[in-house]
């Protein structure tokens, strides 16, 4: 039965073959062809799933060569799934909204075999597979993107995801040849196996193999998921169809965080990798989010808001929660994707009629009334303070006991303890008639989203790393000294509360940002509207290569 | 003796300044049926002097043979010229087989290297020759909106510059992923000179598919290519992913 996984992935492949050849024949009927695939595909994918569910054993088919092996596992069957999911939404939305669009049936082809190569990407079971689908995506994105082949915006900005994600498979193949030259094989089940027999057997250039191939890794998955310096081309690819956008934000800009998912068994050998991971994690987290924050365009904004989470799923596998990672990958997909296909419909309505209720959110975010001198702040802010905490506690202490032990896990939940705070500030500054109930309401959807989220990445932990002392170790690789993390855990704790408190008391006495701090904090968004003038600085550097490349060719007289 | 037949061999596996005869040849030759032969050929001398001996190759060659690909690939970024585009990358891919012959490569290797470059270039030099005939040159950006005006042109150009710059199935894809994995332990350097060479390539080739084929249309029309040139192209290309499937086969 678990060979089905073969036809999962050969489905979307001989639907684009279909659609290809008899899409003049078929006209607009092509859609149709390539939809009833995609819901077979994700109807075969479910079975998959739950196949692997009921027996999580390793199973591997070789298709062609010495390569072409498909791995059937938990993390290949779960992708699948997700993939096929966000594919047949996609497809679904496409048949009417591409409809007026030319190449009709080049669009569905194109969906299709992206459908295939990233299916084929996350059950590749060798080296050589998994570059061949990881480059492949790469090629279709570009032709995705650039549909509408007037549109010479779209292809500009088609043509910085390509160079993007070329500079993201170099290392990648780089890494794949190391291991290969290492282990003599190409087989990831193989390589795997050696590794943790002995993982520090091999050295590359006087370091370790596996921390050489690890920061490859990661440099190909930091291009894939547009971590900071390597992420100019996500909130400018809006040129292209809508589809496409849905379909780049909610599955393939994840890849990265599959790619070091699925490289588990070499960053657990690791020492110092993750913490890299975990720190251009968090700078993109915080720099995409306050990007997102500054823009005024929609699509724009939302652009953004994924290099945020991308930098925060990044960021968790840089703690060692890997399989968290991959549930964020999920949530964000199939919100983002819905997001990014109502966005159209959103801004058509809203030039018509804004639609925005004028009640206490309405008077708290766009007209910026806040309340004032609601509370006693001092309770307030120790409530602020002390509920988040004991409700994230007590969930995680729920699902595994041990979680204090996981340095990883502590740092998440600062983040979980942060956003909590914060959404309980927002509360006391809301105008409201009924402020006990609004806060009642408030942590009760609190702790439904925190309880939710800490059984479901339980499960996911326990479904995709069932060996527990595995995920210990993931945890442990990441982990730093017991006494510096625990001295950073205290300073941040205190610089937490203590902000919270002068957060409290400033709002209390009415000088929320203070007026020293106004020319700075201008100064700052000014930098922020600019985008940090990143894409000047590669601009003027790509001017510049040009004007060498000219200079020679003129001083060569072009031969 | 050996310096002569060196010389040689790096007239025909172009070395820089060498290399300049060979694209100078290549730009005076306006036909496909000189260009396509020519590109086929060129190497075949340079591996066949090399072959005899590959000791003689050292380590400064190796280095001039990277340099004149990197040189070679680098000017290929603003080169809109097609033809002057196609000369350009066959100097950068072939003196990459310096590399493969300095590593000690079987004399059939490199005959199935040289042809992985060669061959997508000759297809290449046929689609530059037709656009040149109609349009009096192949200049993009002067050439612009053809994929409105010849849509399947458009798909067969699309499909061998993917496969000039290395794409996944064609054989230079696999070509370069063999030299890659060759030298990564023994000169890591190369590896990632060849890297560097390979992203320059993706980097001149799509910039170049994009002037060419993105915009509005010409205001005098051509006709497109025929249906049955058109699956010859297209059996070529099967021909070719078969190719760099067996290539992966033997060479991985």
């Amino acid at each position: 039965m678990q060979q089905l996984i073969l036809l999962v992935i050969a489905l979307p492949f001989i639907s684009a073959i279909v659609t290809q050849l008899f899409c003049s024949r078929l006209g607009k009927r092509a859609a149709t062809v390539s939809v009833m695939s995609l819901w077979l595909t994700f109807i075969l994918a479910c079975i998959t799933l739950w196949l692997a569910i009921s027996d999580p054993t390793v199973q591997e088919y070789s298709l062609l060569f010495s390569w072409g092996v498909i791995r059937f596992d938990s993390l290949g069957t779960l992708m699948c799934l997700v993939i096929s999911a966000i594919s047949l939404i996609v497809h679904v939305y496409s048949v009417r909204y591409m409809v007026e669009e030319p190449g009709y049936g080049r669009f569905f082809t194109l969906l299709d075999l992206m459908t295939g190569s990233l299916m084929l990407m996350v059950v590749a079971g060798d080296l050589i597979t998994l570059v061949i689908a990881w480059h492949l995506v790469g090629i279709l994105l570009y032709f995705l993107l650039g549909h509408d082949a007037r549109s010479r915006p779209a292809y500009r900005y088609a043509f910085w995801t390509w160079i993007t994600y070329r500079f993201g498979d170099l290392p990648l193949i780089l890494a794949a040849v190391l291991l290969y030259q290492a282990f003599g094989s190409w087989s990831l089940s193989y390589i795997f196996e050696r590794i943790a027999a002995d993982p520090h057997m091999l050295t590359v250039f006087d370091f370790s193999l596996v921390e050489v191939v690890g920061s490859l890794i990661a440099l190909a998955a930091f291009a894939r998921s547009a971590q900071f310096l390597l992420h100019t081309w996500l909130p400018y690819t809006m040129s292209g169809p809508t589809p496409v956008s849905a379909l780049m934000h909610a599955g393939i800009v994840n890849a990265g965080g599959f790619l070091i998912n699925r490289f588990a068994p070499v960053y657990v050998e690791t020492s110092g990798v993750l913490h890299w991971v975990l720190v251009v994690g968090l700078v993109t987290a915080v720099l995409g989010s306050l990007l997102m924050l500054t823009q005024n365009d929609i699509k724009k904004a939302l652009g953004y808001s994924t290099m945020g989470q991308m930098g925060f799923m990044i960021m968790e596998c840089g703690v060692g929660a890997f399989s968290l990672a991959i549930y964020h990958l999920i949530a964000h997909g199939l919100f983002k994707g819905t997001m990014f296909l109502s966005a159209g419909g959103v801004i058509g309505k809203a030039r018509q009629d804004d639609g925005i209720p004028k009640d206490a959110l309405y008077n708290f975010v766009i007209a910026k009334r806040p309340a004032r001198n609601r509370k006693p702040w001092l309770l307030m802010a120790v409530m602020t303070l002390a509920i988040p905490a004991v409700v994230i506690f007590l969930a995680h202490w729920l699902v595994a006991q041990d979680f204090i032990h996981k340095q990883g896990a502590i740092i998440l939940l600062f983040f979980g303890w942060i956003t909590g705070a914060q959404l309980l500030f927002v509360t006391y500054r809301m105008r409201t008639k009924n402020f006990t109930r609004l806060f009642a309401l408030m942590i009760t959807s609190f702790v439904i989203v925190v309880l939710g989220y800490t059984f479901i990445s339980h499960a996911f932990d326990l479904f995709l790393y069932p060996d527990q002392v595995f995920a210990a170790r993931l945890y442990a690789a990441a982990g730093i000294d017991v006494f510096w993390f625990d001295a950073i855990v205290i300073i941040i704790t205190l610089t937490i509360i203590a902000n919270w408190l002068r957060t409290y008391y400033g709002t209390r006495k009415g000088y929320y940002v203070e007026r020293v701090y106004k020319p700075l904090w201008l100064a700052f968004y000014a930098l922020l509207s600019r985008e940090f003038y990143i894409i000047e600085l590669y601009t003027s550097l790509v001017r510049r290569l040009d004007r060498l490349a000219t200079r020679l060719n003129v001083l060569l007289r072009w031969v | 003796m050996q310096s002569t037949s060196l010389l040689l061999a790096a007239f025909f596996l172009p070395l820089f300044p060498m290399s300049i005869v060979f694209n100078f040849v290549f730009q005076r030759a306006s036909s496909a049926w000189i260009r396509v032969p020519v590109l086929l050929v060129w190497p075949l001398p340079g591996l066949w002097l090399l072959e005899s001996d590959s000791s003689q190759i050292g380590d400064t060659l190796v280095l001039w043979a990277l340099l004149t690909s990197i040189l070679y690939s680098f000017r290929t970024v603003v080169v809109k010229e097609l033809s002057v585009w196609t000369g350009f990358i066959a100097t950068s891919a072939w003196s990459l087989l310096w590399t493969a012959v300095y590593l000690g490569a079987r004399f059939d290797d490199l005959m199935m290297h040289a042809f992985a470059f060669s061959l997508p270039l000759a297809l290449l030099a046929i689609l530059v020759a037709r656009l040149e005939r109609q349009y009096e040159s192949a200049y993009a950006g002067v050439v612009t909106g053809l994929a409105q005006e010849q849509p399947r042109m458009t798909g067969l150009f699309v499909v061998v510059m993917l496969a000039v710059i290395g794409s996944p199935l064609f054989p230079s894809f696999f070509s370069l992923l063999s030299n890659i994995n060759n030298v990564v332990m023994v000169m890591p350097s190369i590896a990632f000179a060849i890297v560097l060479v390979w992203l320059l390539w993706s980097w001149s080739g799509i910039r170049l598919l994009h002037e060419l084929v993105v915009g509005d249309p010409a205001v005098i029309q051509y006709e497109d290519i025929s249906q049955s040139m058109a699956m010859l192209f297209i059996l070529s290309f099967f021909l070719l992913v078969a190719g760099g499937l067996y290539m992966s086969e033997v060479m991985l």
